[in-house]
């Protein structure tokens, strides 16, 4: 493996914030971290960026330990939640600050490097700009772009989007999912919303009490979580019994039937826009959550009966 | 895999290793040099030096007690209604408090007792040049006043710093509950400021008891434990006793700082430090009893801190000539080469401590604050030492600690300049620490993540971030070196002499004029590097 967890566990003071945690990162691959606050994901990023040492368990890097390798010297490179980007520094400061380490490092080179990594993230035009005055999302870039010029083996993302209104969140998910394709980069993104993580990632590991419970493909961590954390976790889910079975049931999998199935009284619907929920009060006494997209044919009252089939 | 050695761990390392070591020769060693001097008598350990000294000065020690303790309470008394006043008053001249308070913080010791004596003395400007009176001025009231009024700029600027901290929004979810102003303040203000109180209380109180110089000035026959550990050294060299009375006097010390941290004090030093935070918008506008009362208070200390400026500069230029008094230069023209030098002297002195202070304390703060470090709260505790023990105390320490082998530096030059250095070490450690708290651990861990060595983390991103507390200090620890005399005035020889001294020399011997006239240069020279250092400050937003 490109990169590898093994058996990682770390506990600040008697607490414990890791427990046993394994993890395999492929080259080139997204691999996301999601989890509540709290979680232990945090501190696993921390682990593998050098900042803190874990007390048992090895962190291997294209073969290699890299356990007691100091952050200076390992190959991989943070892009930080509130960025850290050098305040009495200016942007291109800032993107050029790790070349000056290099063995190789020349002025000449080192200038050609920042502009590349500027034109990258589309910064361009505020290499002298003082990082204090640019915008969040600005200042984003710029974070990723000092990151990005070391040519890291893997790249580290801390939550980078919380500080991000709704929007630009999403402009630049998109952005950060095409350099990555772009690049072939390797990366561990840290996340607790459950929307990001399924958009951008490969894979998901999703954390809880300092374990990872399910690590898999986006797809098969919402359709097929093998946990009842991690389905609540990445989704509203409905917990269905039916002939003493519970099963676990996404609301966009529940529709209403003319007959059969399960019946039940709609007790509130609220409206999101492309889609209404209707909670829907069943016989057998569970409240059960139906999604249903908005067109003229399909609108109940709240009262009416309905009868409830699942998906298969 | 071996872990490689670089160069610049060593240098790292080294650094830190030799400030750990100053830490320890120049604040640790004094200080137990004087508990080893009361306690070890021709080299075996006893208790006859205490069970001589203790009872002999029991009614000192009552004494030192009730006057600091006196002169404390009637501080904070007053700086309490007057920093209420520049926090919330509806009115403009609230704007002019905070100069006027740092203002009078940058006076020279023993001004009010300088002040005192030329207007109520015996030849008093007051009592007898316009009353007619002879009156006996000196006794323990004039103590407690003039203590009380030497101490009330700082207190109040300690329980501003605190009140400016303090969440608006508290405030204002106490008005929307419907408290009135004067009940905002009973009810949330002032059990909040609790902490900042017993700040400023707890300082007041160390310098008080430490200040030998006020009861010999104006005390008369009231003595304090102070001024009988200063002549005990002085007048009788008499080391052991002079250890016995200055432990004496870190008791009541020591309790009051015990209290203090028991009963929610936080964590770093009492009220240095917490001042750069930005001002938010006034949640209260003072009205009614309680706002006359803070104006009415405010008014009178201003009055008097004008009383007092006026009353020395007029004493530097004015002479009576029988009949009146008139202008003069001649106490101007008449200062010797001597005292210009002792002037010269305290500034060199000030910028060198100041200097080394500040960057020793700030570097300091950052170790003590953001790396694992062996012994981090007892070095902590070791920087905090000069702050909390009394001037005399740290004085004779050195006095005890450096003259004789392996460093007897008694007499020279550098000792009276270490001891400047390390008496304001506190200063700059706290100064540094506050402001770290705005530097987010993750910029040094991005400097590291981006291969930084840790010094090249120190000088890349740590010093520069901290350049402002560095001069901040430097300001404070300018101004506090300029003006302190109670812990050099034991070590200093004739070569070494600052100004401080000399005044309080001048004023022992009655020369009130001169006295005045070097009080008024050292003011001068002091506000100016403080405009100076605020304007550099500003400049750079």
């Amino acid at each position: 493996m490109y990169l590898a967890l093994e058996n990682i566990a770390y506990s600040y003071g008697k607490k414990p914030v890791l427990t046993d945690v394994s993890l395999d990162v492929a080259k080139g691959e997204f691999v996301t971290l999601l989890g509540p606050s709290g979680c232990g994901k945090t501190t696993l990023l921390k682990i593998i960026g050098g900042f803190i040492e874990q007390q048992q368990g090895v962190v291997r890097l294209e073969g290699l330990d890299i356990t007691s390798l100091a952050p200076e010297r390992r190959p991989v490179a943070t892009v930080f939640q509130n960025y850290a980007l050098f305040p009495h520094m200016t942007v291109q400061e800032n993107v050029g600050y790790g070349l000056k380490f290099r063995k190789d490092y020349s002025k000449t080179s080192a200038r050609a490097q920042i502009a590349a990594a500027l034109a990258l993230v589309g910064m361009s035009d505020f290499r002298d700009r003082n990082v204090v005055k640019l915008s969040g999302g600005q200042q984003q870039r710029v974070a990723l772009a000092r990151a990005l010029i070391l040519q890291p083996k893997v790249l580290l993302l801390d939550e980078p989007f919380s500080n991000l209104d709704a929007k630009l969140r999403v402009a630049i998910r998109a952005e950060l999912k095409a350099i990555q394709q772009q690049l072939g980069l390797t990366m561990v993104f840290v996340t607790h919303d459950q929307e990001e993580a399924l958009s951008l990632s490969d894979r998901v590991a999703v954390m809880n009490g300092g374990r990872i419970l399910q690590t898999a493909a986006a797809k098969m961590i919402y359709q097929q979580p093998t946990d009842g954390f991690v389905a609540d976790f990445v989704g509203r889910v409905n917990r269905i019994t039916t002939e003493g079975q519970t099963r676990l049931v996404r609301p966009e999998d529940v529709f209403p039937v003319a007959t059969g199935g399960l019946q039940g009284v709609v007790s509130a619907k609220q409206y999101m826009g492309a889609y209404s929920i209707y909670f829907v009060q069943t016989v057998n006494g569970g409240m059960v959550q139906m999604d249903v997209r908005n067109c003229d044919d399909n609108d109940w009252a709240v009262g009416e009966q309905l009868n409830l089939a699942i998906r298969e | 895999m071996m872990k490689k050695i670089r160069y610049s761990e060593i240098i790292e390392w080294a650094l830190f290793c030799a400030s750990v070591l100053a830490v320890l020769v120049f604040i640790v060693w004094p200080v137990a040099a004087v508990l080893r001097e009361s306690i070890i008598v021709d080299g075996t350990f006893s208790i006859q030096l205490l069970a001589r000294v203790v009872p002999a000065n029991s009614r000192l020690f009552v004494n030192s007690l009730f006057s600091a303790g006196a002169a404390t309470l009637l501080a904070v008394l007053v700086a309490l209604p007057v920093a209420l006043y520049e926090r919330y008053s509806r009115f403009r001249f609230k704007k002019l408090v905070s100069p006027l308070l740092l203002i009078t913080m940058i006076s020279p010791p023993f001004v009010s007792s300088l002040a005192y004596i030329v207007l109520f003395g015996k030849r008093g400007l007051v009592t007898y040049g316009l009353l007619g009176l002879k009156l006996d001025p000196y006794g323990w009231q004039g103590v407690v006043l003039m203590q009380a009024l030497g101490e009330i700029s700082f207190a109040a600027l300690v329980l501003i710093a605190a009140l400016r901290v303090m969440d608006f929004r508290l405030l204002q979810a106490s008005r929307d509950l419907g408290a009135s102003v004067n009940s905002t303040i009973g009810r949330v203000v002032l059990p909040l400021l609790i902490p900042g109180i017993g700040a400023a209380g707890f300082l007041c109180l160390i310098k008080s008891l430490a200040d030998f110089g006020t009861p010999m000035v104006i005390g008369g026959n009231f003595s304090t434990l102070a001024t009988e550990a200063y002549m005990a050294v002085i007048a009788k060299g008499d080391l052991g006793s002079s250890a016995v009375l200055s432990i004496m006097l870190f008791v009541p010390a020591a309790i009051a700082l015990f209290v203090y941290r028991k009963t929610g004090g936080r964590s770093t030093q009492p009220g240095i430090g917490s001042a750069g935070f930005p001002v938010s918008e006034t949640p209260l506008e003072l009205r009614g009893w309680l706002g006359g009362m803070c104006f009415a208070i405010t008014i009178l200390f201003a009055l008097v801190m004008l009383a007092q400026f006026i009353t020395i500069v007029l004493a530097a230029l004015t002479v009576y000539n029988g009949s009146g008094y008139e202008f003069t230069g001649e106490y101007f023209r008449a200062l010797s080469l001597d005292r210009w030098l002792c002037v010269l002297r305290s500034v060199w002195y000030a910028v060198v401590a100041g200097i080394c202070a500040s960057v020793i304390g700030v570097y300091l703060a950052y170790y003590i604050e953001r790396r694992n470090i062996c012994c981090k709260s007892a070095l902590s505790f070791a920087v905090s030492l000069p702050y909390i023990i009394p001037g005399t105390l740290f004085g004779i320490g050195y006095v005890l600690a450096f003259n004789k082998a392996p460093l007897d530096i008694t007499g020279t030059t550098f000792i009276v300049i270490v001891n400047c250095i390390f008496r304001s070490l506190t200063v700059g450690e706290q100064t540094g620490a506050a402001a770290l708290i705005n530097v987010s651990r993750d910029l040094e861990n991005a400097a590291l993540d981006l291969g930084a060595s840790r010094l090249r983390v120190l000088v890349d991103i740590v010093a520069p971030l901290l350049k402002n507390a560095v001069a901040v200090s430097f300001v404070n620890t300018f101004t506090a070196t300029m003006m302190s005399v109670g812990a050099i005035i034991f070590i200093i020889s004739p070569a070494s002499k600052v100004a401080t001294v000399e005044l309080f020399d001048l004023l022992n011997s009655g020369n009130y004029n001169d006295a005045a006239v070097l009080a008024v240069i050292l003011t001068l020279i002091t506000i100016v590097v403080n405009i100076a250092g605020l304007k550099f400050l500003g400049s750079k937003g």
